[in-house]
């Protein structure tokens, strides 16, 4: 794996402007991210993003014997992997440091926890039981990882449902989801983790995103840490602690962690509750027989506008929206014309698919003449 | 597929208009075109655009930069081995910047550069079987404007951001300067410098050049407004 690497002007400017108060993005330290949830067209599939790190996440399950020492216990095992897709310093078929922490991390939030019924997934005791599989995948990774990950593993998990089985003697029948209605995995609470970094021993920010994380956690120029980390907190809905994780240099105070775990505490609950809501939501959805897959996700304002909500450098009370609403207002006839500056339009094609077709209108977008374009390069 | 200048072009598809014109006369080729036996071939997804008489290339988003001779980059000491610094300027590989290619450097007289600096160089050498080698100079041994930049704040972006805001005819230099002083080093490699007397105004020339992205020439004037506006507090 290649570092990214930090240079000290960064440093020194990102540790100047959290001391004043400010963070790069314009976000106040408590402050996340969006969160969004969208499902898959089986179940136990979602991706979820955080701003701009997003996370597939599939749980696929099979039958196979049990542990000898578990005969009663199902197995759930999870896998996570990133791929170059996540960033450029992330090789291919390569396990990295980051994987295998994030995969402990997950195993020790959802297998150590015991959040999950195993013996409910046990079909003939020291024979058959069900084995569940968490394959997460990393598609974009902007920070919070970990946060992320979680959401997805916990949706994917309480989403999923595996199909019924019927024993009769010694045989075993396994129904397709047309015979039988599949069963949902028993929870017993939902834990999630939430990230902090830590800045000069003392300031907390929820949510860091890439740049804050590898600030924290890079040496300064003495070749020692000073004071910053990434503090990882998994609380279920009941504000229970379940994991507690730290890395990066030693926190000095036991008031920061009571911080942390109450603040993540709040985050956690409103976490939990929305990932219930839109399980809910989508399971209204699917018998009403809606089609649902990740094709949802790509709407015509994705593919046209190209626009990010979020800069990575933005001013507390800036908004992206702003500068449209007031070129709307000074001309408004100018913009019922053509609602949409582009000279391509996104038709629907075959189910689920679109394509690109060029506009009949002309173009209100500005030709940069390819002249004046060249002469700056020279 | 065949294609014309100005579509919208995917790679694999062909364009004879540009074989036609090779046959009378020389004809340059840009980034996203390769020559092949069977004719031009385009190698990029994006618009092919045409420069008069016979310059054609590929513009296309994107943030990876690859090293070409002359621009000026941004770049980061990652490392000091022996006489040269290794430089990271965002490309498959370092680039090399040799202790003696900057303003008055001698074998006894070294520049102070430490590692993690940031630098604002030109590419000297730059093919795609050798690793890229910068210099702080210029051909009569000024530094001009090149060298270590101090301070500041350096952030990453997309190379046809860089583009777009270096081009003369884009106002947000011009519009921002009016509200408030700042310095600026804009590398083609996707990286920008930018240093203002506080940490604020830093902050809002970072989001000004992100923000106008894909904004038209009247929304970056009254973006670079709102955001004045913004800094003086004006809106809370």
């Amino acid at each position: 794996m290649r570092d990214i690497f930090i240079s000290n002007c960064e440093k020194s400017f990102s540790n100047k402007i959290l001391s004043e108060g400010y963070r790069l993005d314009g976000r106040n330290y408590n402050e996340s991210r969006q969160l969004s949830i969208s499902f898959g067209s089986e179940y136990g599939s979602c991706i979820v993003s955080l701003g701009e790190t997003k996370v597939l996440a599939q749980v696929s399950c099979e039958v196979t014997q049990p542990k000898q020492i578990r005969p009663n216990e199902g197995i759930l095992y999870i896998n996570v992997e990133i791929s170059p897709m996540a960033g450029p310093q992330f090789e291919a078929n390569r396990q990295t440091d980051l994987s295998v922490y994030l995969n402990r991390l997950l195993e020790k939030c959802y297998k150590d926890s015991k959040c999950i019924d195993l013996e409910s997934l046990c079909i003939v005791v020291e024979e058959k039981v069900w084995s569940l599989r968490v394959d997460i995948k990393v598609l974009n990774h902007d920070g919070n990882l970990i946060e992320c990950a979680s959401i997805a593993t916990l949706t994917s998990l309480a989403h999923f449902k595996r199909p019924d089985v019927t024993r009769s003697g010694d045989s075993v029948i396994i129904h397709t989801l047309a015979e039988k209605d599949p069963i949902p995995t028993v929870l017993f609470h939902y834990p999630v983790c939430a990230t902090f970094a830590i800045f000069d021993g003392d300031i907390l920010l929820s949510d860091p995103s890439f740049f804050e994380e590898s600030v924290c956690t890079s040496s300064t120029e003495e070749g020692i840490n000073s004071g910053g980390g990434v503090l990882v907190i998994g609380l279920n809905q009941y504000k229970e602690l379940c994991l507690l994780d730290h890395s990066g240099a030693a926190i000095n105070s036991s008031k920061l962690v009571h911080k942390a775990i109450t603040s993540a505490a709040d985050k956690c609950k409103e976490i939990v509750d929305m990932i219930k809501k839109s399980i809910v939501s989508d399971d209204t959805l699917r018998q009403k027989r809606v089609k649902i897959n990740f094709a949802d996700m790509i709407t015509q304002h994705h593919l046209l506008a190209l626009t990010r909500k979020d800069l990575n450098i933005k001013l507390k009370s800036y908004n992206v929206d702003d500068n449209r609403s007031e070129i709307d207002g000074m001309d408004t006839d100018h913009d019922l014309s053509d609602p949409e500056p582009s000279k391509y339009d996104v038709v629907a094609s075959a189910p689920h698919t679109a394509e690109i077709q060029t506009k009949k209108e002309s173009s209100k977008w500005i030709e940069i003449s390819s002249d004046s374009e060249e002469d700056e390069k020279e | 597929m065949k294609v014309a200048v100005g579509e919208v072009v995917l790679p694999g598809d062909q364009c004879e208009e540009i074989s036609l014109v090779g046959e009378k006369s020389k004809v340059i080729l840009g980034p996203g075109l390769r020559k092949e036996v069977d004719g031009i071939t385009i190698t990029k997804a994006g618009t092919l655009k045409k420069r008069s008489p016979n310059t054609y290339w590929v513009d296309n988003y994107q943030k990876r930069y690859i090293p070409s001779r002359g621009e000026n980059v941004i770049g980061v000491v990652v490392q000091k081995a022996g006489d040269i610094f290794r430089v990271d300027v965002g490309g498959s590989c370092s680039a090399s910047l040799s202790y003696l290619s900057f303003e008055g450097a001698t074998k006894k007289n070294r520049p102070k550069v430490n590692i993690g600096d940031v630098v604002y160089a030109k590419m000297l050498v730059a093919s795609k079987d050798m690793e890229p080698e910068l210099v702080c100079v210029d051909s009569h041994g000024k530094k001009g404007r090149l060298g270590v930049l101090e301070e500041g704040f350096v952030f990453k972006c997309s190379l046809n951001l860089v583009r777009k805001i270096l081009n003369p005819e884009c106002p947000l230099l011009n519009s921002l300067k009016n509200e408030w002083p700042f310095e600026l080093a804009a590398g083609l490699n996707g990286r920008i410098w930018i240093k203002a007397k506080t940490m604020r105004e830093t902050i809002a020339v970072g989001n000004a050049i992100l923000g106008c992205e894909y904004l038209n020439t009247d929304e970056i004037k009254s973006m670079c407004t709102n955001i004045a506006s913004i800094l003086a507090g004006h809106v809370s």
